[in-house]
Protein backbone atom coordinates (compact mmCIF):
# COMPACT_ATOMS: atom_id res chain seq x y z
CA UNK A 1 0.00 0.00 0.00
CA UNK A 2 2.91 2.46 0.54
CA UNK A 3 4.16 1.61 -2.19
CA UNK A 4 1.10 2.94 -4.40
CA UNK A 5 0.74 6.21 -1.85
CA UNK A 6 4.80 6.73 -2.81
CA UNK A 7 3.93 6.53 -6.74
CA UNK A 8 0.99 8.58 -6.45
CA UNK A 9 3.22 11.16 -4.73
CA UNK A 10 5.64 10.91 -7.62
CA UNK A 11 2.71 11.53 -9.97
CA UNK A 12 2.10 14.50 -8.26
CA UNK A 13 5.37 16.30 -7.91
CA UNK A 14 5.64 14.86 -11.55
CA UNK A 15 2.34 17.06 -12.69
CA UNK A 16 3.50 20.04 -10.29
CA UNK A 17 7.09 20.46 -11.71
CA UNK A 18 5.23 19.79 -15.83
CA UNK A 19 2.43 22.71 -14.43
CA UNK A 20 5.67 25.13 -13.42
CA UNK A 21 7.30 24.74 -16.90
CA UNK A 22 4.60 24.79 -18.71
CA UNK A 23 3.53 28.33 -16.61
CA UNK A 24 6.90 29.98 -16.36
CA UNK A 25 9.71 28.35 -19.27
CA UNK A 26 9.71 31.33 -22.11
CA UNK A 27 11.38 28.48 -24.38
CA UNK A 28 8.54 26.77 -26.74
CA UNK A 29 10.43 23.38 -26.75
CA UNK A 30 10.72 23.60 -23.00
CA UNK A 31 7.09 24.42 -22.71
CA UNK A 32 6.07 20.91 -25.32
CA UNK A 33 8.22 19.14 -23.01
CA UNK A 34 6.36 20.54 -19.57
CA UNK A 35 3.28 19.03 -21.45
CA UNK A 36 4.10 15.56 -22.00
CA UNK A 37 5.69 15.84 -18.69
CA UNK A 38 1.91 16.77 -17.79
CA UNK A 39 0.10 13.77 -19.44
CA UNK A 40 3.17 11.38 -18.46
CA UNK A 41 2.48 12.11 -14.48
CA UNK A 42 -1.31 11.86 -15.29
CA UNK A 43 -0.72 8.14 -17.18
CA UNK A 44 1.24 7.33 -14.05
CA UNK A 45 -1.32 8.28 -11.60
CA UNK A 46 -4.39 6.01 -14.08
CA UNK A 47 -2.04 3.11 -13.77
CA UNK A 48 -1.49 3.22 -9.70
CA UNK A 49 -4.91 4.01 -9.51
CA UNK A 50 -6.37 0.92 -11.42
CA UNK A 51 -3.50 -1.54 -10.31
CA UNK A 52 -4.50 -0.74 -6.51
CA UNK A 53 -8.16 -1.39 -7.43
CA UNK A 54 -7.51 -4.36 -9.89
CA UNK A 55 -9.29 -2.83 -12.60
CA UNK A 56 -7.70 -3.54 -16.23
CA UNK A 57 -9.95 -0.46 -17.85
CA UNK A 58 -7.46 2.00 -16.27
CA UNK A 59 -4.35 0.16 -17.45
CA UNK A 60 -5.69 -0.63 -21.20
CA UNK A 61 -6.89 3.59 -21.55
CA UNK A 62 -3.37 4.22 -20.66
CA UNK A 63 -2.35 3.09 -24.23
CA UNK A 64 -4.74 5.03 -26.42
CA UNK A 65 -3.42 8.22 -24.17
CA UNK A 66 0.65 7.37 -24.76
CA UNK A 67 -1.05 7.82 -28.77
CA UNK A 68 -2.35 10.72 -28.05
CA UNK A 69 0.49 12.16 -26.13
CA UNK A 70 2.48 11.24 -29.30
CA UNK A 71 0.16 13.15 -31.58
CA UNK A 72 0.03 16.11 -29.60
CA UNK A 73 3.71 16.69 -29.84
CA UNK A 74 4.03 16.15 -33.77
CA UNK A 75 1.20 18.78 -33.58
CA UNK A 76 3.26 21.04 -31.35
CA UNK A 77 6.51 20.68 -33.02
CA UNK A 78 4.99 21.24 -36.31
CA UNK A 79 3.22 24.66 -34.78
CA UNK A 80 6.74 25.24 -33.19
CA UNK A 81 8.46 25.37 -36.76
CA UNK A 82 5.68 27.18 -38.70
CA UNK A 83 6.41 29.48 -35.46
CA UNK A 84 10.14 29.72 -35.91
CA UNK A 85 9.41 30.42 -39.81
CA UNK A 86 7.24 33.85 -39.20
CA UNK A 87 9.16 35.19 -36.11
CA UNK A 88 12.77 33.97 -36.86
CA UNK A 89 12.87 33.08 -32.98
CA UNK A 90 10.93 30.18 -31.16
CA UNK A 91 10.74 32.12 -27.79
CA UNK A 92 6.96 32.79 -26.34
CA UNK A 93 7.99 36.52 -25.52
CA UNK A 94 9.23 37.29 -29.29
CA UNK A 95 5.45 36.10 -30.57
CA UNK A 96 3.12 39.02 -29.06
CA UNK A 97 1.72 40.15 -32.03
CA UNK A 98 -2.02 39.80 -30.54
CA UNK A 99 -3.05 41.78 -27.63
CA UNK A 100 -3.13 40.27 -24.19
CA UNK B 1 -19.81 -27.51 -37.94
CA UNK B 2 -21.35 -23.92 -36.94
CA UNK B 3 -20.51 -20.93 -38.74
CA UNK B 4 -19.95 -18.94 -35.77
CA UNK B 5 -17.32 -20.51 -35.06
CA UNK B 6 -15.21 -19.31 -37.80
CA UNK B 7 -15.89 -15.51 -36.92
CA UNK B 8 -14.93 -16.17 -32.79
CA UNK B 9 -15.32 -12.24 -31.81
CA UNK B 10 -18.85 -10.77 -31.68
CA UNK B 11 -20.25 -8.47 -34.11
CA UNK B 12 -22.47 -5.79 -34.05
CA UNK B 13 -26.23 -5.96 -34.08
CA UNK B 14 -27.85 -4.22 -36.58
CA UNK B 15 -28.91 -1.24 -33.79
CA UNK B 16 -25.69 -0.62 -33.03
CA UNK B 17 -24.40 -0.86 -36.36
CA UNK B 18 -27.00 1.83 -37.48
CA UNK B 19 -26.14 4.25 -34.44
CA UNK B 20 -22.44 4.11 -35.58
CA UNK B 21 -22.86 4.33 -39.08
CA UNK B 22 -22.62 8.38 -39.47
CA UNK B 23 -19.54 8.34 -37.31
CA UNK B 24 -17.75 5.96 -39.55
CA UNK B 25 -19.19 7.58 -42.83
CA UNK B 26 -17.45 10.76 -41.70
CA UNK B 27 -14.30 9.43 -40.51
CA UNK B 28 -14.48 7.36 -43.60
CA UNK B 29 -15.27 10.63 -45.66
CA UNK B 30 -12.43 12.60 -43.74
CA UNK B 31 -9.51 9.82 -45.30
CA UNK B 32 -11.09 10.02 -48.52
CA UNK B 33 -11.15 13.63 -49.05
CA UNK B 34 -7.31 13.74 -47.43
CA UNK B 35 -6.85 11.60 -50.81
CA UNK B 36 -8.52 13.85 -53.10
CA UNK B 37 -6.87 16.88 -51.65
CA UNK B 38 -3.41 15.42 -53.19
CA UNK B 39 -4.95 16.25 -56.58
CA UNK B 40 -2.57 18.97 -58.23
CA UNK B 41 -4.93 21.51 -59.80
CA UNK B 42 -8.42 20.51 -58.34
CA UNK B 43 -7.53 19.08 -55.13
CA UNK B 44 -9.43 21.81 -52.90
CA UNK B 45 -12.46 21.47 -54.90
CA UNK B 46 -12.22 17.38 -54.83
CA UNK B 47 -11.49 17.25 -51.35
CA UNK B 48 -14.70 19.82 -50.37
CA UNK B 49 -17.08 18.24 -52.66
CA UNK B 50 -15.73 14.39 -50.81
CA UNK B 51 -16.85 15.96 -47.43
CA UNK B 52 -19.53 17.77 -48.24
CA UNK B 53 -21.33 14.54 -49.70
CA UNK B 54 -19.86 12.68 -46.79
CA UNK B 55 -21.45 14.74 -44.52
CA UNK B 56 -24.51 14.49 -45.90
CA UNK B 57 -24.64 10.92 -45.75
CA UNK B 58 -24.05 11.05 -42.34
CA UNK B 59 -26.74 13.80 -41.25
CA UNK B 60 -29.59 11.24 -43.54
CA UNK B 61 -28.23 8.64 -41.79
CA UNK B 62 -27.79 10.26 -38.32
CA UNK B 63 -31.73 11.53 -38.70
CA UNK B 64 -32.93 7.83 -39.71
CA UNK B 65 -31.31 5.96 -36.66
CA UNK B 66 -32.85 9.06 -34.79
CA UNK B 67 -35.92 7.25 -33.28
CA UNK B 68 -34.33 4.10 -32.32
CA UNK B 69 -34.30 2.81 -28.96
CA UNK B 70 -31.80 3.48 -26.76
CA UNK B 71 -28.59 1.25 -26.66
CA UNK B 72 -25.17 1.57 -25.31
CA UNK B 73 -22.06 0.04 -26.48
CA UNK B 74 -19.16 -0.69 -25.18
CA UNK B 75 -20.39 -1.72 -21.49
CA UNK B 76 -22.12 1.65 -21.74
CA UNK B 77 -19.22 3.67 -22.56
CA UNK B 78 -21.05 4.95 -25.68
CA UNK B 79 -24.95 6.05 -24.79
CA UNK B 80 -27.13 6.41 -28.21
CA UNK B 81 -30.47 8.46 -26.88
CA UNK B 82 -32.56 10.46 -29.00
CA UNK B 83 -31.05 13.82 -27.27
CA UNK B 84 -27.41 12.48 -28.11
CA UNK B 85 -28.50 12.10 -31.47
CA UNK B 86 -29.99 14.97 -32.02
CA UNK B 87 -27.28 16.79 -30.57
CA UNK B 88 -25.14 15.19 -33.14
CA UNK B 89 -26.93 15.81 -35.82
CA UNK B 90 -26.71 19.39 -34.62
CA UNK B 91 -22.73 19.36 -35.02
CA UNK B 92 -22.70 17.11 -38.44
CA UNK B 93 -25.11 20.65 -39.54
CA UNK B 94 -22.65 22.96 -38.07
CA UNK B 95 -19.56 21.15 -39.71
CA UNK B 96 -21.62 21.19 -42.89
CA UNK B 97 -21.97 24.99 -42.54
CA UNK B 98 -18.09 25.68 -41.63
CA UNK B 99 -17.29 23.15 -44.87
CA UNK B 100 -19.32 25.33 -47.11
CA UNK B 101 -18.20 28.60 -45.68
CA UNK B 102 -14.38 27.22 -46.28
CA UNK B 103 -14.89 26.73 -49.87
CA UNK B 104 -13.17 29.51 -51.60
CA UNK B 105 -12.08 31.16 -48.46
CA UNK B 106 -9.11 28.15 -48.60
CA UNK B 107 -7.66 29.04 -51.77
CA UNK B 108 -8.01 32.49 -50.81
CA UNK B 109 -5.92 32.61 -47.20
CA UNK B 110 -3.86 29.91 -48.63
CA UNK B 111 -4.93 26.76 -46.83
CA UNK B 112 -4.28 23.49 -47.39
CA UNK B 113 -6.55 21.55 -48.76
CA UNK B 114 -6.50 18.94 -45.18
CA UNK B 115 -8.51 21.53 -43.81
CA UNK B 116 -11.76 19.97 -44.95
CA UNK B 117 -10.11 16.07 -43.55
CA UNK B 118 -9.16 18.06 -40.38
CA UNK B 119 -13.28 19.57 -40.07
CA UNK B 120 -14.03 15.96 -40.68
CA UNK B 121 -12.01 14.90 -38.01
CA UNK B 122 -12.65 17.33 -35.90
CA UNK B 123 -16.51 16.43 -36.00
CA UNK B 124 -16.25 13.06 -35.21
CA UNK B 125 -14.41 13.56 -32.19
CA UNK B 126 -17.30 15.88 -31.20
CA UNK B 127 -20.07 13.26 -31.63
CA UNK B 128 -18.15 10.99 -29.42
CA UNK B 129 -17.35 13.65 -26.95
CA UNK B 130 -21.65 14.22 -26.30
CA UNK B 131 -22.21 11.02 -26.95
CA UNK B 132 -19.13 9.19 -24.21
CA UNK B 133 -20.43 9.06 -20.79
CA UNK B 134 -17.08 7.93 -19.66
CA UNK B 135 -14.37 9.96 -18.28
CA UNK B 136 -11.24 9.00 -20.17
CA UNK B 137 -13.23 8.21 -23.21
CA UNK B 138 -14.46 12.02 -22.94
CA UNK B 139 -10.51 12.94 -22.98
CA UNK B 140 -9.84 11.37 -26.13
CA UNK B 141 -12.64 12.14 -27.83
CA UNK B 142 -11.30 15.67 -26.97
CA UNK B 143 -8.16 15.24 -27.78
CA UNK B 144 -9.26 13.92 -31.39
CA UNK B 145 -11.48 17.54 -31.38
CA UNK B 146 -8.48 19.77 -30.10
CA UNK B 147 -5.41 18.16 -32.02
CA UNK B 148 -7.81 18.91 -35.49
CA UNK B 149 -8.74 22.28 -34.33
CA UNK B 150 -4.63 23.22 -33.35
CA UNK B 151 -3.42 22.92 -36.65
CA UNK B 152 -6.82 24.43 -38.66
CA UNK B 153 -6.19 27.58 -35.99
CA UNK B 154 -2.29 27.63 -36.94
CA UNK B 155 -3.06 27.05 -40.70
CA UNK B 156 -2.21 30.42 -42.63
CA UNK B 157 1.24 29.80 -42.56
CA UNK B 158 2.56 33.23 -43.89
CA UNK B 159 0.29 34.55 -40.91
CA UNK B 160 2.28 35.99 -37.85
CA UNK B 161 -1.09 36.06 -36.42
CA UNK B 162 -2.17 33.06 -37.11
CA UNK B 163 0.68 30.80 -35.76
CA UNK B 164 0.71 32.81 -32.61
CA UNK B 165 -2.89 32.08 -32.05
CA UNK B 166 -1.98 28.49 -32.81
CA UNK B 167 0.64 28.43 -30.33
CA UNK B 168 -1.27 30.01 -27.79
CA UNK B 169 -4.11 27.66 -27.92
CA UNK B 170 -1.85 24.90 -28.73
CA UNK B 171 -0.17 25.33 -25.08
CA UNK B 172 -3.04 26.37 -23.25
CA UNK B 173 -5.32 23.60 -24.41
CA UNK B 174 -2.80 21.22 -23.64
CA UNK B 175 -2.66 22.09 -20.11
CA UNK B 176 -6.51 21.89 -19.98
CA UNK B 177 -6.47 18.56 -21.57
CA UNK B 178 -3.90 17.47 -19.02
CA UNK B 179 -5.67 19.09 -16.22
CA UNK B 180 -8.94 17.23 -17.40
CA UNK B 181 -7.32 13.74 -17.56
CA UNK B 182 -5.19 14.30 -14.14
CA UNK B 183 -8.68 15.24 -12.58
CA UNK B 184 -10.66 12.14 -14.04
CA UNK B 185 -7.28 10.36 -12.61
CA UNK B 186 -7.60 11.39 -9.32
CA UNK B 187 -11.69 10.67 -9.47
CA UNK B 188 -11.22 7.82 -10.25
CA UNK B 189 -9.03 6.98 -7.36
CA UNK B 190 -11.29 8.45 -4.85
CA UNK B 191 -14.46 6.43 -6.31
CA UNK B 192 -13.60 3.53 -8.25
CA UNK B 193 -14.79 4.40 -11.56
CA UNK B 194 -14.72 6.35 -14.94
CA UNK B 195 -18.14 5.88 -15.58
CA UNK B 196 -20.51 9.50 -15.15
CA UNK B 197 -23.27 7.58 -14.17
CA UNK B 198 -21.98 4.95 -11.68
CA UNK B 199 -19.99 7.91 -9.81
CA UNK B 200 -23.47 9.65 -9.78
CA UNK B 201 -25.06 6.40 -8.23
CA UNK B 202 -21.76 6.20 -5.76
CA UNK B 203 -21.64 10.21 -4.63
CA UNK B 204 -25.46 9.29 -4.04
CA UNK B 205 -25.17 6.62 -1.46
CA UNK B 206 -21.47 7.81 -0.05
CA UNK B 207 -22.17 11.64 1.41
CA UNK B 208 -18.47 12.36 2.26
CA UNK B 209 -16.24 11.85 -0.63
CA UNK B 210 -12.44 12.32 -0.15
CA UNK B 211 -10.61 15.34 -0.70
CA UNK B 212 -8.64 13.46 -3.55
CA UNK B 213 -11.99 13.47 -5.20
CA UNK B 214 -12.84 17.04 -4.70
CA UNK B 215 -9.33 18.24 -6.13
CA UNK B 216 -9.91 16.05 -9.20
CA UNK B 217 -13.36 17.50 -9.72
CA UNK B 218 -11.97 20.65 -9.32
CA UNK B 219 -9.46 20.38 -11.91
CA UNK B 220 -11.83 19.09 -14.40
CA UNK B 221 -14.21 22.16 -13.65
CA UNK B 222 -11.41 24.03 -14.59
CA UNK B 223 -10.45 22.19 -17.80
CA UNK B 224 -14.21 22.07 -19.10
CA UNK B 225 -14.35 25.91 -18.22
CA UNK B 226 -11.33 26.89 -20.44
CA UNK B 227 -12.54 24.51 -23.32
CA UNK B 228 -15.95 26.89 -23.45
CA UNK B 229 -13.89 30.10 -22.42
CA UNK B 230 -15.98 31.34 -19.38
CA UNK B 231 -14.63 33.76 -17.33
CA UNK B 232 -11.55 33.20 -15.16
CA UNK B 233 -9.99 30.57 -18.13
CA UNK B 234 -11.12 33.33 -21.06
CA UNK B 235 -7.59 34.65 -21.64
CA UNK B 236 -6.80 32.67 -24.58
CA UNK B 237 -10.22 33.35 -26.10
CA UNK B 238 -9.98 36.49 -28.25
CA UNK B 239 -6.51 36.31 -29.45
CA UNK B 240 -7.14 32.29 -31.09
CA UNK B 241 -10.57 34.13 -32.43
CA UNK B 242 -8.73 37.08 -34.25
CA UNK B 243 -5.39 35.36 -35.45
CA UNK B 244 -7.34 32.11 -37.03
CA UNK B 245 -8.52 32.60 -40.46
CA UNK B 246 -12.21 33.70 -40.34
CA UNK B 247 -13.92 30.72 -41.54
CA UNK B 248 -11.96 28.45 -38.97
CA UNK B 249 -12.73 31.12 -35.99
CA UNK B 250 -16.64 30.83 -37.37
CA UNK B 251 -16.68 26.96 -36.76
CA UNK B 252 -14.83 27.09 -33.33
CA UNK B 253 -17.31 29.49 -32.28
CA UNK B 254 -20.24 27.54 -33.39
CA UNK B 255 -19.00 23.49 -33.33
CA UNK B 256 -16.58 23.86 -30.64
CA UNK B 257 -18.18 25.45 -28.33
CA UNK B 258 -21.63 23.61 -28.60
CA UNK B 259 -19.98 20.53 -28.01
CA UNK B 260 -17.63 22.14 -25.13
CA UNK B 261 -20.59 23.23 -23.53
CA UNK B 262 -22.65 20.00 -23.76
CA UNK B 263 -20.11 18.09 -22.10
CA UNK B 264 -19.61 20.19 -19.58
CA UNK B 265 -22.91 20.20 -18.98
CA UNK B 266 -23.08 16.75 -18.68
CA UNK B 267 -20.59 16.05 -16.18
CA UNK B 268 -21.92 18.98 -13.82
CA UNK B 269 -24.66 17.45 -14.13
CA UNK B 270 -23.89 14.30 -13.06
CA UNK B 271 -20.85 14.87 -10.49
CA UNK B 272 -21.68 18.82 -9.11
CA UNK B 273 -25.67 18.76 -9.04
CA UNK B 274 -26.07 16.39 -6.05
CA UNK B 275 -28.02 17.57 -2.79
CA UNK B 276 -27.13 15.60 -0.35
CA UNK B 277 -23.05 16.52 -0.27
CA UNK B 278 -22.40 20.34 1.44
CA UNK B 279 -18.95 20.60 -0.52
CA UNK B 280 -20.31 20.29 -3.83
CA UNK B 281 -22.32 23.71 -2.86
CA UNK B 282 -18.78 25.21 -3.53
CA UNK B 283 -18.63 24.45 -7.14
CA UNK B 284 -22.14 25.70 -7.99
CA UNK B 285 -21.28 28.76 -6.01
CA UNK B 286 -18.44 28.69 -8.41
CA UNK B 287 -20.09 27.74 -11.74
CA UNK B 288 -22.65 30.82 -10.56
CA UNK B 289 -19.67 33.16 -10.07
CA UNK B 290 -18.45 32.63 -13.06
CA UNK B 291 -21.65 33.61 -14.92
CA UNK B 292 -22.01 36.47 -13.20
CA UNK B 293 -18.38 37.58 -14.26
CA UNK B 294 -18.10 36.28 -17.53
CA UNK B 295 -21.44 38.06 -18.81
CA UNK B 296 -20.27 41.64 -16.74
CA UNK B 297 -16.73 41.08 -18.15
CA UNK B 298 -17.33 39.93 -21.81
CA UNK B 299 -20.06 42.78 -22.35
CA UNK B 300 -18.23 45.74 -20.77
CA UNK B 301 -14.61 45.12 -22.73
CA UNK B 302 -16.37 44.58 -25.91
CA UNK B 303 -17.88 47.95 -25.94
CA UNK B 304 -13.98 49.50 -26.08
CA UNK B 305 -12.72 47.48 -29.04
CA UNK B 306 -12.78 48.83 -32.86
CA UNK B 307 -12.14 45.70 -34.81
CA UNK B 308 -15.09 43.39 -35.37
CA UNK B 309 -13.76 39.79 -34.79
CA UNK B 310 -12.46 40.60 -31.55
CA UNK B 311 -15.28 42.52 -30.49
CA UNK B 312 -17.31 39.08 -31.33
CA UNK B 313 -14.85 37.23 -29.16
CA UNK B 314 -15.59 38.90 -26.50
CA UNK B 315 -19.24 38.85 -27.24
CA UNK B 316 -19.04 34.87 -26.86
CA UNK B 317 -17.65 35.03 -23.51
CA UNK B 318 -20.59 37.25 -22.61
CA UNK B 319 -23.01 34.64 -24.00
CA UNK B 320 -20.88 31.95 -22.19
CA UNK B 321 -21.56 33.71 -19.17
CA UNK B 322 -25.79 33.14 -20.39
CA UNK B 323 -25.44 29.79 -20.89
CA UNK B 324 -23.42 28.95 -17.65
CA UNK B 325 -26.45 30.54 -16.16
CA UNK B 326 -28.98 28.67 -18.36
CA UNK B 327 -26.16 25.26 -16.69
CA UNK B 328 -26.76 26.60 -12.87
CA UNK B 329 -30.29 26.62 -13.37
CA UNK B 330 -30.36 23.17 -14.33
CA UNK B 331 -29.50 22.36 -10.99
CA UNK B 332 -33.04 23.70 -9.71
CA UNK B 333 -35.05 22.53 -12.84
CA UNK B 334 -35.10 20.49 -16.05
CA UNK B 335 -36.55 22.65 -18.39
CA UNK B 336 -33.48 24.51 -18.49
CA UNK B 337 -31.62 21.96 -20.42
CA UNK B 338 -33.69 21.79 -23.21
CA UNK B 339 -33.60 25.89 -23.04
CA UNK B 340 -29.54 25.68 -23.13
CA UNK B 341 -29.57 23.02 -26.39
CA UNK B 342 -32.07 25.64 -28.07
CA UNK B 343 -30.25 28.48 -27.23
CA UNK B 344 -26.39 26.92 -27.73
CA UNK B 345 -28.50 26.03 -31.35
CA UNK B 346 -29.15 29.51 -32.18
CA UNK B 347 -26.26 31.36 -31.03
CA UNK B 348 -23.91 28.92 -33.03
CA UNK B 349 -25.76 29.68 -36.44
CA UNK B 350 -25.74 33.29 -35.57
CA UNK B 351 -22.20 33.23 -34.88
CA UNK B 352 -21.25 31.36 -38.08
CA UNK B 353 -23.06 33.83 -40.06
CA UNK B 354 -21.65 36.44 -38.69
CA UNK B 355 -18.23 35.45 -39.38
CA UNK B 356 -18.89 34.25 -43.13
CA UNK B 357 -19.79 37.72 -43.78
CA UNK B 358 -16.80 38.94 -42.56
CA UNK B 359 -14.31 36.57 -44.39
CA UNK B 360 -16.46 38.20 -47.09
CA UNK B 361 -14.57 41.51 -46.63
CA UNK B 362 -10.80 40.07 -45.73
CA UNK B 363 -8.18 40.65 -47.76
CA UNK B 364 -5.18 37.29 -47.75
CA UNK B 365 -3.34 37.50 -43.99
CA UNK B 366 -5.53 40.30 -42.54
CA UNK B 367 -5.99 40.37 -39.16
CA UNK B 368 -9.25 42.05 -38.27
CA UNK B 369 -11.87 44.34 -39.62
CA UNK B 370 -11.85 47.92 -38.65
CA UNK B 371 -14.71 49.67 -37.84
CA UNK B 372 -13.44 52.44 -39.62
CA UNK B 373 -13.29 49.69 -42.82
CA UNK B 374 -16.82 48.71 -42.45
CA UNK B 375 -18.85 52.40 -42.41
CA UNK B 376 -21.17 52.85 -45.38
CA UNK B 377 -20.72 49.33 -46.20
CA UNK B 378 -24.49 48.86 -45.96
CA UNK B 379 -24.66 50.97 -48.19
CA UNK B 380 -22.69 49.59 -51.22
CA UNK B 381 -23.12 46.20 -50.48
CA UNK B 382 -27.22 46.15 -48.53
CA UNK B 383 -27.90 42.70 -48.79
CA UNK B 384 -24.34 41.59 -47.00
CA UNK B 385 -25.06 44.75 -44.85
CA UNK B 386 -28.64 43.25 -43.66
CA UNK B 387 -27.21 39.89 -43.05
CA UNK B 388 -24.56 40.42 -41.32
CA UNK B 389 -27.61 43.14 -39.29
CA UNK B 390 -29.31 40.36 -39.14
CA UNK B 391 -26.82 38.09 -37.06
CA UNK B 392 -26.33 40.97 -34.62
CA UNK B 393 -29.83 41.64 -34.69
CA UNK B 394 -30.03 37.60 -33.17
CA UNK B 395 -27.12 37.69 -31.03
CA UNK B 396 -28.42 41.27 -28.96
CA UNK B 397 -31.91 38.97 -28.71
CA UNK B 398 -34.12 41.88 -30.93
CA UNK B 399 -37.51 39.93 -31.10
CA UNK B 400 -38.09 38.22 -34.84
CA UNK B 401 -34.74 36.67 -34.94
CA UNK B 402 -34.27 33.34 -33.40
CA UNK B 403 -31.41 35.03 -30.79
CA UNK B 404 -34.66 36.25 -29.23
CA UNK B 405 -36.45 32.83 -29.10
CA UNK B 406 -33.32 31.35 -27.05
CA UNK B 407 -32.51 34.42 -24.89
CA UNK B 408 -36.17 34.31 -23.89
CA UNK B 409 -36.62 30.63 -23.35
CA UNK B 410 -33.17 30.29 -21.47
CA UNK B 411 -34.49 33.45 -19.01
CA UNK B 412 -37.85 32.39 -18.27
CA UNK B 413 -37.18 29.19 -17.24
CA UNK B 414 -34.32 30.46 -14.66
CA UNK B 415 -36.70 32.62 -13.47
CA UNK B 416 -38.83 29.80 -12.73
CA UNK B 417 -36.36 28.13 -11.27
CA UNK B 418 -36.01 30.93 -9.03
CA UNK B 419 -32.96 32.21 -9.94
CA UNK B 420 -33.65 35.99 -9.83
CA UNK B 421 -30.52 37.75 -8.92
CA UNK B 422 -28.65 36.49 -11.62
CA UNK B 423 -31.40 36.30 -14.47
CA UNK B 424 -31.36 40.35 -13.22
CA UNK B 425 -27.82 40.64 -14.05
CA UNK B 426 -28.17 38.79 -17.27
CA UNK B 427 -30.83 41.07 -18.35
CA UNK B 428 -29.34 44.47 -17.77
CA UNK B 429 -25.57 43.15 -19.52
CA UNK B 430 -27.49 41.96 -22.71
CA UNK B 431 -29.00 45.35 -22.72
CA UNK B 432 -25.31 46.85 -22.63
CA UNK B 433 -24.71 44.38 -24.94
CA UNK B 434 -27.31 46.13 -27.75
CA UNK B 435 -25.14 49.51 -27.56
CA UNK B 436 -22.14 47.59 -29.49
CA UNK B 437 -23.94 45.62 -31.69
CA UNK B 438 -25.83 48.20 -33.06
CA UNK B 439 -22.97 50.88 -33.16
CA UNK B 440 -21.40 47.95 -35.65
CA UNK B 441 -25.23 48.86 -37.49
CA UNK B 442 -24.86 52.52 -37.55
CA UNK B 443 -21.38 51.98 -38.88
CA UNK B 444 -22.75 50.23 -41.61
CA UNK B 445 -25.46 51.95 -42.97
CA UNK B 446 -25.61 55.42 -41.38
CA UNK B 447 -21.57 56.51 -41.82
CA UNK B 448 -20.18 57.93 -44.99
CA UNK B 449 -17.82 55.69 -46.59
CA UNK B 450 -14.20 56.49 -46.33
CA UNK B 451 -11.05 55.55 -48.49
CA UNK B 452 -10.34 53.00 -46.65
CA UNK B 453 -13.45 51.16 -46.81
CA UNK B 454 -12.61 46.74 -47.39
CA UNK B 455 -13.38 44.99 -50.96
CA UNK B 456 -15.70 42.36 -51.15
CA UNK B 457 -14.35 39.29 -51.75
CA UNK B 458 -15.83 37.17 -54.25
CA UNK B 459 -16.77 34.23 -52.41
CA UNK B 460 -19.26 31.46 -53.30
CA UNK B 461 -18.98 29.20 -49.86
CA UNK B 462 -18.81 32.29 -47.60
CA UNK B 463 -22.14 33.93 -49.34
CA UNK B 464 -24.11 30.35 -49.32
CA UNK B 465 -23.01 30.05 -45.65
CA UNK B 466 -23.80 33.51 -44.90
CA UNK B 467 -27.53 32.91 -46.31
CA UNK B 468 -28.34 29.54 -45.23
CA UNK B 469 -27.81 31.09 -41.71
CA UNK B 470 -29.65 34.05 -42.42
CA UNK B 471 -32.61 31.72 -43.95
CA UNK B 472 -32.41 29.59 -40.16
CA UNK B 473 -32.23 32.49 -38.22
CA UNK B 474 -35.19 34.60 -39.41
CA UNK B 475 -37.21 31.12 -39.83
CA UNK B 476 -36.37 29.91 -36.04
CA UNK B 477 -37.13 33.78 -35.16
CA UNK B 478 -40.53 33.49 -36.80
CA UNK B 479 -41.62 29.64 -36.29
CA UNK B 480 -40.19 28.92 -33.41
CA UNK B 481 -42.66 26.02 -32.55
CA UNK B 482 -41.60 23.09 -34.36
CA UNK B 483 -38.01 23.20 -33.21
CA UNK B 484 -39.20 24.06 -29.35
CA UNK B 485 -41.67 20.71 -29.64
CA UNK B 486 -39.42 18.89 -31.52
CA UNK B 487 -36.23 19.38 -28.16
CA UNK B 488 -39.48 18.98 -25.75
CA UNK B 489 -39.82 15.44 -27.15
CA UNK B 490 -36.34 14.85 -27.42
CA UNK B 491 -35.42 15.48 -24.01
CA UNK B 492 -38.48 14.42 -22.60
Amino acid sequence: MTNEILIQLLAAFLFTTGFLVVLLRRDTIMILMGIELLLNAANLSIVTFSKASNMIEGQVQVFFIITIAAAESAIGLSILVNLYRNFGSIKTQKATTLKG
Amino acid sequence: MNINNFFPLTSLTAAEYFNLLPLFTISFGALISLLCGTHKTKGHGLAFSCSFLFLLAALVQTSYALFMTDITLLGGTLVYSPFTKTVSMMIILFTLLGVVLTYGQDLKEGLLSEIYALMLFASAGMILMVSTNHLLFMFIALEIMSLAIYVMVAMRRGSRFSSEAGLKYFILGGLASALFLYGSSLIFGALGSFELSTLHTVLKESTTPSIIFYIGLGFVVAAMLFKVGAFPFHGWLPDVYQGAATNVTGFMGAAVKFTAFIAFAKVVQYLVFIEAILPLRWFQNFIWFSAAASMIYGNFVAISQNEIKRMLSFSTIAHTGYLLLGLYAMNLSEQSSQALVLYLFFYAIANMGAFAVISLFEEKNQKDLHLEQISGLGIKHPLLGTLLTIFLLSMAGIPLTSGFIGKYGLFSTAVMAGEIPLVILAVLTSVVSVFYYLRVIVYLFMKQGTSEMAKYQRLKGASAAAFISALATIQFGLFPKAIIQFIKMIAK
